[in-house]
């Protein structure tokens, strides 16, 4: 999967491009966050907007990504889910775990 | 490889060498012929010097001194004895020629047979300067001289100057006066032998230059021709070898020269290049051997691997229920498809007090034996506690604490547990992260889906689960499935068999058993995903409660 960084204030948004089912999918990912929490961005958006399917796996790499968040003290927060994957998050009960946003002016926001 | 010039190569080298020898015995030659030109010069010089001096002294002095009246007779006549005498000049002491009237110079041509004096003057000729200091010693010494000069022609010329005094004898033409009143010119040049001896060592060490400098380009030729013909001969071998590839053969040596040295040199890289591709066959030999082993090691780890997984496989097996426990209510029926030889997916159902019975479904995220292991747990716990807790949340409460604690962060069980109460068809249940099952009344076509929001389980271990109940009615079919199956992508990889698909499949089969169904839906997956291997476990679990 590809992904692309960007900044709003001084929130870091990553365009997630791709599904997220592959080991090489969960690598990619996992590196994101790791390089963006080495630099110390802890407030971290995901933009699931190209984004059309995850896994058991890659959900286990959003938990693990929400865990290492918090533990520095952060906030991840995700955006512009897929429907199917909004169910996935419902069900899941991630969705109370992670701040799941329609539009990104909303979970920009959501940081303040 | 850019082109050698000319002067690089063996040939060039040869013929500046051959250049340089050539020249050195050329101007060695040449130097000779000098010499021997020079040294045969004054030898005729010397010769002739003597002969004019006998000329002068024992015939001419005497015949001028018989008086002049004779004297040109007596000369001529001496002359004609004298060979290759060039000039005779009768000159005055201020070096004007005498006897230059017509009838003198006719008679001394006649005398001498040809015309020797060609001059016709009427007047007198300046033979010499006035002053000539050689004409003045003559006259003031009254002595003869003899000197050569040489000649604009590169030869010399031999000059005779005899001084003429009247004598007594002269009948007193002059009166009493005996002073010296001119000289006698003479001018010698060389002889014919002379010439002759010079011409033929002019041709002899002409013949000898030419041959010397045929001989060296013979020797060049020769030279560059027996070379290149040994370096062609070598490069022609080498092709050989190296067309045949054999390394073991080895270039003919015929000579201990700079060439034979050559062919020992090249002899010597080829046994270095055989030796390198002996050693190379042995090193390709081992490291093939050294593959072959490993191979064959890794093979036999693989197939223990493989041993021990089928063993894990059939162990995991007997972890579900061989068959299903049988009442006249409900009909159970499952399917079980690992990607792998183990799955993290694990189903069961059994019997609990007061006609109760347990419905498990659990799947561990990713596949596997990771998976497994946690779904043995999963299957360790609720083997022990349901016997003694009814609440399924709680149930599942205590997987979650217990796994929270041992798992990996990114790693989790989606589960969902019902206890049904076959009195009442009551069934009360816990969805923990897992798909919502569905709950299809073949009777009226209703379909209906077990939602409750339930966490991941082991994910969070202060996580809450919540209980739900539903009560069957007669026809209702309950199905309860892993992810495996909604997520399992067709061939392009594009699509997902998806919930809807299995929703389709599900109430289509409302007449069929719940075996029929099993097998019709694990047909159509089939079919969609094109016979790919499965990238997830498959499970599915059916409970058709009878139709009244």
């Amino acid at each position: 999967m590809k992904i692309a960084t960007r900044t709003v204030a001084d929130v870091t948004i990553l365009d997630l491009m791709g599904n997220i089912k592959s080991p090489g999918d969960m690598e990619d990912f996992s590196k994101a966050i790791e390089d963006e929490l080495g630099l110390n961005h802890t407030k971290l958006l995901l933009n699931f907007h190209e984004v059309g399917f995850i896994n058991s796996s890659g959900l286990g790499r959003v938990v693990l990504a929400a865990k290492k968040v918090a533990a520095k003290a952060g906030v991840m927060r995700v955006m512009n889910l897929a429907q199917d994957i909004d169910d996935l998050f419902t069900f899941t009960r991630l969705k109370e775990k992670i701040g799941v946003f329609k539009n990104e002016k909303d979970a920009v926001e959501s940081f303040r | 490889m850019p082109k050698p010039g000319f002067f690089s190569t063996l040939k060039g080298k040869t013929v500046v060498f051959i250049i340089i020898l050539s020249t050195a015995a050329l101007s060695t030659l040449g130097a000779m012929f000098l010499h021997t030109k020079h040294s045969l010069l004054s030898e005729f010089e010397e010769e002739r010097t003597g002969i004019v001096e006998h000329f002068v002294i024992e015939t001419l002095k005497p015949v001028m001194l018989t008086g002049h009246a004779d004297i040109m007779s007596s000369i001529m006549e001496s002359y004609k004895r004298i060979p290759d005498l060039e000039g005779l000049h009768i000159i005055r002491t201020d070096g004007v020629e005498a006897f230059t009237d017509g009838a003198t110079l006719g008679k001394v041509n006649r005398l001498l047979g040809e015309e020797h004096f060609r001059r016709q003057l009427k007047n007198p000729v300046q033979v010499l300067p006035p002053d000539d200091p050689t004409l003045a010693q003559v006259v003031r010494t009254e002595k003869e001289k003899v000197y050569s000069k040489k000649t604009d022609g590169g030869g010399n010329i031999t000059y005779l100057m005899l001084p003429i005094a009247n004598e007594p004898a002269c009948h007193g033409c002059h009166g009493s006066d005996h002073r010296i009143r001119g000289v006698l010119m003479a001018t010698f040049g060389m002889t014919s032998a002379d010439r002759s001896t010079l011409t033929d060592i002019s041709w002899f060490f002409g013949i000898a230059f030419a041959l010397l400098l045929a001989t060296a380009i013979l020797t060049y030729m020769f030279i560059t021709r027996i070379m290149a013909s040994r370096v062609s001969s070598i490069v022609k071998q080498v092709n050989t070898l190296v067309a045949n590839d054999r390394f073991d053969d080895r270039i003919l040596i015929d000579a201990d020269d700079e060439v034979g040295q050559l062919a020992i040199a090249f002899n010597h890289f080829i046994s270095s290049v055989e030796l390198y591709r002996v050693e190379e066959t042995k090193e390709k030999e081992r490291l093939e051997k050294a593959v072959f082993d490993k191979t064959k090691e890794l093979r036999e780890k693989n197939t223990f691997i493989e041993v021990d997984l089928k063993l894990a496989s059939r162990i995991q097996q007997k972890l579900m229920p061989e068959k299903f426990p049988e009442y006249p209510e409900v009909d159970f029926h499952a399917a079980y498809i690992p990607c792998l030889h183990i799955g993290g997916d694990y189903y069961d159902v059994f019997e609990m007090p007061n006609r109760h019975v347990g419905i498990f479904m659990a799947d561990a995220s990713g596949h596997g034996s990771s998976a497994a292991l946690l779904v043995s747990i999963v299957k360790a716990i609720v083997s022990v506690m349901a016997e003694h807790i009814s609440s399924p949340s709680y149930i599942v409460q205590l997987i979650n604490t217990t796994l929270a604690k041992i798992t990996p962060d990114d790693s989790f069980v989606t589960l969902f547990y019902g206890v049904l109460d076959l009195k009442t068809g009551e069934m009360q249940y816990s969805l923990a992260g897992h798909p919502p099952p569905l709950v299809h009344n073949r009777n009226t076509g209703e379909m209906t889906m077990l939602q409750i929001n339930g966490g991941l389980v082991g994910v969070f271990d202060f996580d809450k689960f919540d209980d739900s109940v539903y009560v069957f009615k007669g026809g209702d079919r309950l199905v309860i499935y892993t992810d495996g199956i909604v997520e399992a992508c067709n061939n392009g990889q594009k699509l997902m068999f998806g919930e809807k698909k299995l929703v389709e499949v599900v109430k289509g089969e409302k007449d069929s058993s719940s075996a029929e169904m099993t097998a019709h839906l694990l047909s159509s997956l089939d079919k969609f995903t094109g016979g790919a291997t499965l990238a997830d476990d498959v499970t599915l679990l059916v409970v058709d409660f009878k139709k009244q």
